[in-house]
């Protein structure tokens, strides 16, 4: 077990390596530079190239990331050249939101995909499992940014019950905090929420066919009793799975939700610096949510063998 | 036996033969009507191709053409799905978008198809090139796709063509992936060994052997890519960073729709429910022949990444 | 199933452990904060109330632009300029008439042969550090500001400030130059502002590393892409004159502004109608009729810039001077600025080179006849003496503004009616501003220009700014105008540029622009000059 967490460690390397040149290599080939966008609107030619020989813009590209990459080997992300906090500052004052967000968008899902579930199972065939079975394809149909817009129109302008964009931090209180991530977090968990309905479904049916539970049943074992103690902690695992694959896309599909609810996170920190060309942030941005994405692929990987000896065994 | 008679029993032969193909022609036929899934989602396809192909001829406003004066008028009997922000038609650019949304889908699926093919042909067959290539395609499947599209877009510069091209490597490595693992497992059976052994060449082997056997598996990905591609598109597009103005395209009239959201619904409601029917049409597509091809694989999951 | 239990708890630990992560951050952050109420918005009551409602609270302002920083001597950016006004202040300023007045400077005296302005400075101005300000500060800051600002370096080159005694500072100039007192009264982008010396000697090519001022309100904290808090300065040394335009008497009538970053404009009205905000400075112009209907709100209209057409004038068709003159002669200058601005409150068909705010000042009638001609035939016909053969032309603008952008997209359509072919490009703002610098790249620019103190100025006057006017009738022009004695000879030159203007073409001018700001009733006291004036402003909430 722990070669395998070793080698699959070690693998990540070369993947980071790859990743950190393709962003570099992209984003210096772009036009436009963070020197004109200091320098403002009415600024000349020659202010700007003034600007970039200062900031070391105009070395090569080979030296520009040899110097950026070593400083990243040793812990240093570099420093935003229009924030005056470092990199890392700056992904950690971002990341309260994003990651309370991507949380409250999986709760919803949760909340929502399993009584759906477990209700479809439970009257298979009836219409109540058509409907499920039908909002869950639509679910997967809509991509999060549009479910968004209609979300946005429905609730924030028909209805008004929900503010439609902006942010509080947790200082502010709960519910204040909430209050503003409750659109994002369903627009972002609706996928995810169809596909765990789905799952719950399927593997609830498994279990319910399964020869132990007619024989619990036979014995009088009352049903809700069954649903809880047994089926649905062998949905449990499958259930599992789904969220941790998802969970990586949901931090990702944050870019479009935070710049559509003007969230103050990770996505709109890509965003914004995108749109200034701070070099040093959006490389080290990228570089740790790659990161992230791959934690989670390994950790859901290992939860999956530690879970299911099943897996640890047919793993060479 | 006589010459006359091999003749006839020659012709009985291919008779049956002839009778045995209509039936299995049939047999798929049916198969392809019941799948319900499969039939809903083709008729969807088709409807919505149709619609992009033949509408511009129906239709009787130029994507362009605008009129001031008329922003930002709700559906009625002059402008059948009300205008845009400049007053243009919003029937018409919808018409016009379905072209370039389901044309850079299509594009994009073609591309990732076909070079993902190759890459993952190559890559399972040598393991050289496997260590190389695979250790790219990880690295570019790592970038949350959003962010590597619009880092290519800005790069390559906003035109349409660099869109299709910044999608295509987007997806490539998830075609490049699933190619690969069929290869690997086609690699190794007998006969292939058999074929090397004879002094068949790579590329026949690769080719006229391995490659057939990847077709189903590549057929169902690259549905799902065409679905992915539109979305992708259309969230480029709303962001800003995908098909340039004035060129219609449903992302495009989101992100003009956004800035107005409260006051024009409908920029904002028809070309969003366009893009969920396609992109539902193309998911019961690939599911249903996802079935008919490999009825094992219930437990996996459609999508490797969501928006 | 004990696997699955460990894995639950595990789940919830790491969770838990996450946001007590964050918070603990956060917490720390709040404490350095010190005394400061934590976060925005905060549902607790005001801090004590003041006898008079007149002053204390806060004034909450959802601004669109980020400004790259608020060091003024660095970026020309507006909205760098808005925000940071209130935190520095500059030696001369400009009342509602645009007539140069004191503000650090008491008076100053200009020699005989205008090389020469002597400041004389007001006495026990503290920075916000509670350094004394004296000449050395105005002369490390004007002189960097010379160095480093498009303005300075336009307008100023060669000139020197030296520090003769604690409370004098000299100004050489390399020429006598008419309309240097009105730039360095300018309140807009790169205005001349005056930090301590210590802070102008550590500072990098970025910026200083710390803002320092002598203005009403002191920074005190920048929450990247979230807002930017002022508080009063308690300790601030208004004036005694009356308020006027920029000039007067400066009073901080809130104790703490905050510019709220909301790039979205539903999320600016939504927030003003629902009381969040209490300003909401450039509102788009689709949202306005939400905010007009609405008793509580107040909705007020501001000149917000220029829309130019410049042409490349370097390479290519609009090198030739009847190609521009004939684009000039068939724009329909009205329908390219309802596209942009929606509506005809929120523009000014304005012939003169300058903005409609400043007619009186500088203004001329020459060229009346030749603005916004609307005369498609006229200019076919001049296209064709021009030698157009139906090439493709380009036209580039930025889609991050909304005005540029619309007002492109009409104009593209007004050239198919004019027969000729065009491409749009619309790139975000900095690819923009790259590639407008290449004249491979374009053949008409569509931007708006913000507006100047004084006309030799204005972005398209300069060589080297896209468009590159190359005129020896304009250099002319403008030494004599720059030379003047003073600025009221140097007002009668200015018919003859806008003469120039309108014959060499350099821009096609379309109209001037104005933005929407809207505030709640409580807040009283708002007014505009080169961007929203905060102080003096209260807020009855």
């Amino acid at each position: 077990m722990n070669l395998y967490l070793v080698k699959r460690i070690l693998a990540l390397i070369p993947v980071l390596f790859v990743v950190s040149v393709v962003i570099f290599l992209i984003i210096h080939i772009t036009p436009g530079d963070p020197a004109s966008v200091i320098l403002g609107e009415s600024a000349t030619a020659q202010d700007v190239e003034a600007l970039r020989q200062q900031l070391g813009l105009d070395l090569p590209i080979y030296q520009q990331y040899m110097n950026w990459i070593t400083d990243v080997l040793r812990g240093d992300l570099g420093e935003s050249y229009f924030m005056k906090e470092s990199v890392s500052e700056a992904i950690f004052s971002h990341l309260q939101p994003t990651l309370s967000l991507a949380i409250l968008a999986q709760i919803i899902a949760l909340l929502i995909a399993i009584p759906l579930g477990i209700t479809a199972a439970l009257r298979r065939g009836t219409a109540a499992d058509q409907t499920v079975m039908g909002f869950s394809l639509l679910g997967m149909a809509i991509p999060s940014f549009l479910l968004a817009l209609f979300l946005i129109l429905l609730v924030g302008v028909k209805l008004q019950w929900l503010p439609v964009a902006g942010y509080k931090p947790l200082e502010a209180g709960l519910w204040n905090h909430l209050k503003y991530l409750i659109l994002p977090a369903v627009s972002l968990g609706a996928i995810q929420s169809a596909l765990i309905t789905r799952m719950t479904r399927s593997s609830m049916l498994e279990v319910l066919n399964m020869n132990y539970m007619k024989a619990a049943r036979s014995k009088g074992v009352k049903d809700r009793q069954l649903i809880y103690k047994h089926a649905l902690r062998n949905a449990f695992l499958p259930i599992l799975t789904v969220i941790g694959q998802t969970f990586g896309g949901l931090v990702t599909g944050a870019v479009v939700t935070e710049t559509i609810f003007n969230i103050p996170g990770i996505g709109q920190l890509i965003i914004n610096s995108v749109e200034r060309r701070d070099y040093e942030v959006i490389q080290g941005v990228v570089l740790f949510v790659t990161c992230v994405y791959v934690f989670i692929n390994l950790i859901v990987d290992i939860l999956y063998g530690v879970i299911d000896p099943r897996v640890r065994l047919e793993r060479k | 036996m006589d010459a006359l008679g091999s003749n006839a029993k020659r012709l009985e032969l291919s008779q049956v033969k002839q009778t045995l193909k209509k039936e299995q022609r049939r047999l798929q036929l049916r198969r392809f009507l019941s799948n319900k899934l499969m039939l809903t989602g083709s008729i969807i396809i088709v409807l919505i191709t149709a619609f992009a192909l033949v509408g511009p001829y129906l239709v009787s406003y130029d994507p362009y053409e605008m009129d001031p004066v008329k922003r930002l008028q709700p559906p009625g009997a002059e402008h059948l799905l009300g205008t845009d922000n400049f007053g243009r038609d919003l029937l018409t650019r919808i018409v016009y978008g379905a072209r370039v949304s389901i044309g850079v889908g299509f594009s994009v699926a073609l591309i990732s198809a076909a070079a993902g093919m190759v890459i993952g042909l190559y890559s399972g067959y040598y393991r050289a090139l496997d260590q190389v290539l695979m250790r790219i395609c990880d690295g570019l499947m790592a970038i949350p796709g959003i962010l590597l599209a619009i880092a290519l877009v800005a790069a390559l510069g906003p035109m349409t063509e660099n869109v299709i091209i910044a999608l295509g490597i987007v997806f490539i490595p998830y075609v490049a992936r699933i190619v690969r693992s069929a290869t690997l497992v086609v690699r190794e059976e007998t006969y292939i060994e058999a074929m090397k052994a004879q002094g068949a060449s790579a590329t026949r082997i690769i080719w006229m052997h391995i490659a057939p056997n990847t077709l189903s598996p590549l057929v169902v990905q690259a549905t799902f890519i065409f679905a992915d591609a539109i979305i992708t598109e259309a969230a480029l597009s709303f962001l800003g960073a995908g098909v340039p103005t004035p060129d219609p395209s449903w992302g495009n009239i989101l992100y003009d729709g956004k800035l107005v959201i409260f006051k024009a619904w409908w920029m904002t409601v028809f070309p969003g429910i366009l893009i969920i029917l396609t992109v539902m049409g193309l998911n019961f597509a690939g599911d249903g022949i996802r079935d008919m091809v490999d009825p094992h694989s219930s437990l996996s999951f459609k999508r490797k990444k969501k928006k | 199933m004990k696997a699955s239990r460990i894995v639950r708890t595990l789940a919830i630990w790491m969770v838990a452990a996450s946001l007590a992560g964050c918070g603990a951050q956060t917490a720390q952050t709040g404490q350095n904060e010190g005394a400061q109420p934590p976060g925005q918005g905060q549902a607790q009551p005001e801090p004590a109330k003041e006898p008079q409602a007149a002053t204390g609270g806060e004034l909450k302002i959802a601004y669109q632009a980020q400004p790259p920083t608020l060091d003024p001597h660095v970026t020309t950016s507006q909205a760098s300029a808005t925000i940071g006004r209130n935190v520095f202040e500059t030696l001369v300023t400009a009342d509602s008439k645009y007539h140069v007045q004191p503000m650090l400077a008491e008076s100053w005296e200009q020699s005989e042969d205008g090389t020469t302005i002597t400041f004389r400075l007001r006495q026990g101005v503290r920075f916000h550090n509670g350094k004394e300000m004296t000449a050395d500060d105005v002369a490390a800051s004007m002189n960097r500001w010379i160095q480093i600002s498009s303005a300075g370096k336009d307008h100023f080159t060669g000139a020197v400030f030296e520090a003769k005694d604690a409370q004098t500072a000299v100004l050489t100039l390399k020429q006598p130059t008419a309309t240097a007192m009105a730039i360095l009264a300018y309140g807009g982008g790169n205005y001349p502002a005056i930090m301590p010396k210590e802070l102008i000697d550590q500072a990098d090519p970025k910026g200083v590393k710390e803002y320092v001022g002598t203005g009403p309100f002191q920074f005190k904290e920048w929450k990247q892409d979230q807002q930017i808090h002022l508080t009063k300065y308690a300790d601030y040394q208004a004036r005694s004159e009356a308020a006027d335009g920029l000039a007067g008497k400066r009073e901080a009538r809130v104790d703490d502004i905050y510019f709220i970053f909301t790039p979205d404009s539903s999320t600016q009205v939504a927030g003003l109608l629902s009381g969040e905000f209490d300003i909401a400075a450039d509102v788009s112009y689709d949202s306005v009729q939400q905010l007009e209907s609405n008793p509580e709100i107040k909705v007020d209209v501001a000149p917000t810039g220029m829309l130019n057409l410049y042409f490349n004038k370097k390479k290519g068709l609009f090198a030739n001077e009847k190609a521009r003159q004939a684009i000039a002669a068939g724009i329909d200058a009205e329908s390219i600025l309802i596209a942009a601005y929606t509506q005809e409150k929120y523009y000014e068909l304005n012939h003169n080179m300058m903005m409609y705010y400043q007619i009186g000042q500088w203004s001329s009638e020459n060229g009346r006849e030749s603005y916004n001609q609307n005369n498609p035939e006229k200019a076919k016909q001049l296209l064709g003496e021009a030698g157009y053969n139906g090439e493709e032309i380009v036209i580039m603008t930025s889609r991050d503004y909304e005005d540029m952008y619309n007002g492109a997209v009409a104009f593209q359509q007004q050239l198919k009616n004019l027969g000729v072919k065009s491409k749009l490009e619309v790139y975000d703002w900095p690819t923009f501003t790259e590639l407008r610098n290449d004249e491979n790249k374009f053949d008409i620019l569509v931007i708006t220009n913000t507006p100047k103190p004084e006309p030799s100025s204005l972005a398209f006057m300069r060589k080297d700014f896209p468009g590159w006017t190359n005129s020896p009738e304009l250099d002319e022009l403008l030494v004599k105008f720059r030379g003047a004695p003073n600025l009221e000879k140097a007002m009668s030159v200015y018919d003859d540029i806008q003469k120039w203007f309108y014959e060499y073409v350099p821009v096609v001018k379309i109209g001037d622009g104005n933005s929407i700001s809207s505030s709640q009733k409580s807040v009283e006291g708002m007014t505009w000059l080169d961007g929203l004036i905060l102080w003096n402003v209260s807020n009855a909430k």
